[in-house]
């Protein structure tokens, strides 16, 4: 098995923070929230870090793997500084995502899940946002922006170039 | 008990019992896939789905395989609205299903072909391209072939439940899910076999058994299995004199629905074992492929010319934990009748390892499936009388039963054995014991015997013969009435069913026992039932 990564000191104490809240047999309900962790640690959850997360909540790895795989706002590989997901599902294809996908990636360059070579964005597809009635729906890293246009997105671009 | 009604019709069946048990007590098949009677229910596949009352004249869909039996339930298993969603149920689990049946392993015994023809449609809707997963290597024994999964996650739950291992996940999301193991913890345990004869459709397959012929052209045969002293419960199935497979036979009281991958594919280094085919005797030192006539005179010679100069009990027996009942019974008798001797012996072989899995299915650390029977067959369980005997000189020639491929003797039997006048071996290859003796009797390995043995729980189970022995190997049964007869003594029975009611009647804890009564799934020593179900 791929050897487990270990925290940092400082996350280890969250770690303990967010088992504590849960009953001891119900150790196993603390997988997202350590998953997430695991996430800001490095960035993205690889096969090691899995390990590290089935390890801390003592189940076989997995089933730490099945959780993390399902969620697609667990990066399984590298990612850019920022992730950008347009939202193609139904409503949001009535309300012209796919503008604003073609736009995005026509700028930045890159395709389906590819990162810029400067490391910056990564582009991503996403399913159901559940901002439906403001599509286009696009998440930026963990912020959601609606009603999104070729421009707007311009705009959001810039401002997270701003800093 | 509990009274319900199913499509207006009433049945007294047990209350508490899941619906799909209950219905099929009374002979009704409701199709599903993701339960399994030897697992928790899951109600993850859907295709269980009956109409149950919830309300007063209301009926609402219900999951069969996780509703309890209670008084005063009403059903409804051939409504319209169940028809209809089981219908559904199938076309969304073939919509990605590839159609290889034709060199899928399972075809013949696949739950998807048999729901389909029941109760699916003769035509696709699904005109877009089929996801086509590649096969995934999941460990020694198994392959996944991923296209065929339905999902059902008995396997993950096998894992989870019945060994404890838990190699197995769904990973991905919805029509991306598949059956997976983490890298580098491959589906490795000592049940791994297991999850094949569960899966319901082709996707988990032994790589033992893959492109092996179809599997309507088998005969079957049930039997158990002589790994160990467990005596899990099997099926064999058997074409052309050759076994292709093993699964385990359900038996609550010994190994519920499972076997342990060992005992699954011991078959294997018996039935490739170098055998004999002919007995043997030893001529001017060395032992040489004779007529049956021949060694059977060898044999009687030499052993009426010990008892002629040593005098009666100067010949002995030992018997084996590898033989049934009936030969280890017919051998002491041969000894007491034939040879006026009471000396007996077994030769054990040392323990290996026991294992006991989560939900409680035993291997045992005895890997013969017959000490229990040989000890109260032989009234001895070890060697020691006959080494003593050798030793002062009182024993000077033996009659021992081998027929272990995995066993030899050690040094200090050897040197023993080897001091002997005269030594007489039934066997079943050249072992190291069949190189001491003066006359080799060619007898049958576990797969092609008639009789009875007694596993660890004192569990009395009925071994039948897959094929017969090859060649001029004969049963062992057999070649002791016929050396008995040819020293006069006339051993009675002349099957292993008219030797167990003989056994009744003279061994401490078989009264009663019959061959019929014994079955298919044996039967407790003293008619007792099991202390504690070992089923797990
Ligand atoms: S591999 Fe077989 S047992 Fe496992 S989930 Fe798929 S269909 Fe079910
Ligand atoms: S537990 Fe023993 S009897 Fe059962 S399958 Fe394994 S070896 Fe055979
Ligand atoms: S479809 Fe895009 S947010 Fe729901
Ligand atoms: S058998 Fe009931 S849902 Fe699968």
């Amino acid at each position: 098995m791929s050897t487990p990564l270990e925290f940092t000191d400082a996350a280890r104490e969250r770690a303990a923070e967010i088992l504590g809240r849960y009953p001891e047999e119900y150790r196993k309900s603390a997988v997202v929230p350590l998953l997430h962790l695991a996430q800001e640690e490095w960035g993205y959850v690889s096969p090691e870090a899995m390990a590290c997360v089935a390890s801390l909540i003592g189940c076989s790895p997995v089933k730490v793997a099945e959780i993390a795989t399902f969620y697609p706002m667990f990066n399984k590989e590298p990612v850019g500084e920022n992730v950008l997901a347009v939202c193609h599902t139904l409503p949001c294809a009535l309300t012209g995502c796919a503008g604003v996908y073609d736009h995005l990636s026509k700028k930045l360059g890159i395709g389906l899940g590819e990162t810029t070579e400067d490391g910056r964005f990564t582009l991503r597809k996403s399913e159901c946002l559940a901002a439906c009635d403001r599509g286009p729906v696009l998440l930026v890293n963990r912020r959601l922006h609606t009603h999104v246009s070729p421009e707007k997105v311009d705009e959001i671009l810039e401002n997270l170039d701003k800093g | 008990m509990a009274t319900i009604t199913i499509d207006d019709q009433q049945y007294t069946v047990e209350e508490g019992r899941n619906l799909i048990d209950a219905a099929a007590d009374l002979g009704i098949d409701i199709p599903h896939f993701c339960y399994h009677p030897g697992l928790a229910p899951d109600g993850n596949c859907r295709m269980c789905l009956t109409e149950m009352e919830i309300r007063p004249g209301q009926f609402g869909i219900v999951t069969s395989c996780t509703i309890r039996i209670k008084d005063g339930m009403n059903f409804r298993f051939n409504s319209p609205a169940v028809l209809d969603n089981r219908k559904g149920v199938m076309e969304f689990l073939l919509i990605n299903h590839p159609l290889d049946c034709p060199w899928c392993d399972q075809a013949g015994e696949c739950k998807l072909q048999d729901h389909s023809f029941d109760h699916g449609r003769g035509h696709s809707r699904f005109v877009e391209t089929k996801r086509v997963p590649p096969k995934k290597d999941l460990g020694p024994h198994i392959t996944l072939y991923t296209t065929r999964c339905i999902l059902c996650q008995r396997c993950t739950r096998f894992c989870d439940e019945i060994t404890g291992t838990s190699e197995l996940g769904v990973v991905q999301m919805g029509s991306k899910s598949e059956i997976a193991t983490f890298e580098g913890v491959p589906l490795d345990n000592k049940m791994s076999g297991n999850v094949a004869d569960i899966c319901p459709v082709g996707a988990l397959v032994t790589k033992d058994f893959l492109y092996k012929p179809r599997i309507w052209h088998y005969e079957k045969v049930d039997t158990f299995c002589p790994g160990c002293a467990t005596g899990c419960n099997t099926t064999l199935e058997v074409l052309h004199q050759k076994i292709y497979r093993t699964k385990p036979r359900h038996n609550e009281d010994v190994n519920g629905y499972w076997m342990c991958d060992e005992g699954r594919f011991c078959y294997h280094g018996w039935q490739d074992a170098d055998r004999l085919k002919a007995p043997l005797k030893r001529v001017d030192g060395e032992l040489r492929q004779v007529t049956w006539p021949d060694a059977m005179d060898a044999a009687v010679g030499g052993i009426q010319a010990v008892l002629a100069v040593e005098g009666e009990a100067a010949m002995g027996v030992v018997g084996s934990s590898m033989a049934t009942n009936e030969e280890n019974y017919l051998l002491r008798r041969l000894g007491a009748e034939a040879f006026g001797s009471p000396r007996t012996g077994l030769d054990r072989k040392p323990d290996g390892e026991a294992w006991t899995s989560k939900s409680g299915f035993h291997i045992d650390a005895d890997k013969t499936p017959n000490t229990r029977g040989a000890r109260d067959m032989l009234g001895a369980g070890s060697l020691d009388d006959i080494l003593q005997g050798i030793d002062d000189g009182s024993i000077r020639g033996l009659y021992v039963l081998g027929g272990d491929i995995g066993h030899t003797l050690s040094p200090d039997v050897a040197e023993a054995f080897g001091k002997l006048e005269f030594l007489v071996v039934h066997d079943v290859h050249r072992s190291d014991l069949a190189e001491l003796a003066d006359v080799v009797f060619a007898g049958a390995i576990p797969f092609e015997k008639h009789g009875t043995m007694t596993n660890a729980q004192d569990r009395v189970q009925r071994l039948n013969p897959a094929f017969p022995p090859p060649g001029g190997a004969r049963e062992d049964f057999a070649m002791l009435r016929y050396v008995a007869q040819r020293m006069g003594v006339d051993l009675g029975g002349t099957d292993p069913a008219e030797v167990l009611e003989e056994i009744a009647g003279r061994v401490e804890g078989y009264a009663g026992l019959t061959y019929d009564l014994v079955g298919d799934q044996g039967v407790m020593k003293g008619g007792e039932e099991p202390s504690e179900a070992a089923g797990g």
